[in-house]
């Protein structure tokens, strides 16, 4: 893979101090919790180009400033397989969606905004998960863990917990985009089996859909294992952190 | 490329693929008043199969999977995006060529040329085709190049989200296949041999 490397003054996880860093992430994800960006590109589009659908072209628009931010701190590669995931999900949300609403048209009423609403969910998506794996790996954990560890007062031990929690989201971020390599060991052409001898007759399509089910499943079983195995590592560096601030302080000695 | 070696594997994925951009193109459509045509979200599917399995893949993805979602709702339109969608998988499978993951330049590029043919496509026959078309049969006086004009950005905007949801959805399905690349002459045979 090419490694073109952005300049450090643009990746988001250089920002100092951390309430700089915050913000400006937090203005980055503004226009994902307000409609009001939105309306206001709408209104801008309208009127730079009568009769286009300027509420319906917001939403990408909004959705390429966002992968726009995240672009330099993650890397090409990083942001591709975030959006591969995200696309996967926007997908499979919603088109499962449109689906239901066609099956169930009691439960799922269906309006002229539907697919507005429907086009909404998948920018939405597309959006907020290369966002918040961004925000999450921005800031460091263990410098926050140090921090809070030299720290006394009831909120420590929630901050500790805090930091914990956000260092497993870390991990999960790091490790699902990776794993899809290693449910490729198995299953190598993406929609066949690695042993498949006998796959060649009208049979294979009634082997198929077991097939999908199983190597489905097999990778929701890798997700959750490699996601909790690391916990109790975690745990245990944060109570060996934990003991030796307490084995350093003054007041022990 | 980690292409698909198995000719049954293969149809069955551009068939999977054409069914995909069909479903994807029709379910969530919303409608742009000036053209009388409509924003979408299958371009993912053709410029996927354009750069996973080269140009008659791409070609058979694009122009068969969003003619049959035209032919529901916006039969007009079937003769246009018939080629311009065909034309887009088939430039981007043209383009990648024989390009693995190591590199991404080339996908790029071709990604990108599949999206712009496909902008550049569609105002043709918005502008000029149907337009002249419509003096002689009526059914096709339904734009003219004002309205072409309008739908320049909508169609660029999804043009974009094809080319980058295309290049992110290739990136995962080839990453790490050189090596395991399955023909039918040469079936593997045991568990992890």
């Amino acid at each position: 893979m090419n490694r073109f490397e952005f300049p450090a003054f643009l990746k988001l996880q250089n920002l100092r101090p951390w309430w700089l860093k915050m913000a400006v992430l937090i203005l980055i994800g503004y226009p994902l919790i307000s409609n009001r960006p939105a309306g206001i590109i709408a209104v801008g589009l309208e009127k730079l180009v009568p009769e286009t659908p300027g509420s319906v072209l917001a939403l990408p628009i909004i959705t390429f400033f966002i992968w726009a931010c995240c672009l330099p701190s993650l890397g090409t590669a990083k942001l591709l397989d975030y959006l591969a995931a995200a696309y996967t999900m926007a997908i499979t949300t919603v088109v499962s969606g449109a689906v239901l609403r066609g099956l169930l048209p009691a439960l799922f009423p269906a309006d002229s905004a539907d697919n507005f609403r429907l086009l909404r969910v998948y920018f939405n998506i597309l959006a907020v998960f290369p966002y918040s794996l961004t925000f999450l790996n921005s800031f460091a954990v263990s410098n926050l863990m140090t921090r809070l560890t030299k720290t006394r007062g009831r909120f420590r031990d929630a901050g500790l917990h805090l930091a914990l929690a956000l260092r497993i989201c870390q991990h999960v971020g790091e490790v699902i985009p990776k794993l899809l390599l290693v449910w490729r060991e198995e299953n190598p052409d993406m929609l066949l089996p690695r042993c498949r001898d006998d796959w060649h007759s009208i049979s294979s399509l009634l082997r198929w859909p077991v097939w999908i089910i199983r190597s489905i499943s097999q990778w929701i079983f890798a997700c959750i294992i490699l996601t909790f195995e690391p916990i109790p590592v975690m745990v245990n560096e944060i109570e060996q952190i934990d003991e030796s601030r307490d084995s350093d302080a003054p007041d022990k000695i | 490329m980690p292409r698909i070696k198995s000719k049954f594997a293969e149809t069955a994925v551009i068939a999977a693929l054409t069914a995909l951009t069909a479903v994807t193109t029709m379910l969530v459509r919303v409608p742009i008043p000036a053209t009388n045509g409509y924003f979408n979200i299958g371009d993912v599917f053709i410029i996927l199969a354009g750069l996973w399995l080269g140009p008659r893949a791409g070609f058979i993805v694009g122009a068969f999977g969003s003619a049959i979602a035209d032919a529901i709702g916006f039969p007009v339109y079937i003769p246009a995006t018939f080629i311009v969608k065909g034309c887009e998988g088939w430039l981007t499978g043209i383009i990648a060529g024989n390009s693995g993951p190591v590199s991404l330049t080339r996908p790029v590029v071709a990604a990108v040329t599949g999206g712009l043919s496909m902008v550049a496509g569609y105002y043709l026959f918005e502008a000029f085709i149907y337009p002249l078309l419509g003096r002689q049969i009526p059914m096709f006086n339904i734009t003219d190049p004002a309205a072409a004009f309008i739908a320049l950005l909508p169609n660029a905007i999804q043009g974009l989200s094809g080319i980058v949801g295309g290049l992110a959805l290739w990136k995962a399905m080839t990453a790490g296949s050189q090596n395991h690349e399955i023909s039918d002459e040469q079936p593997f045979s045991g568990k992890h041999g």
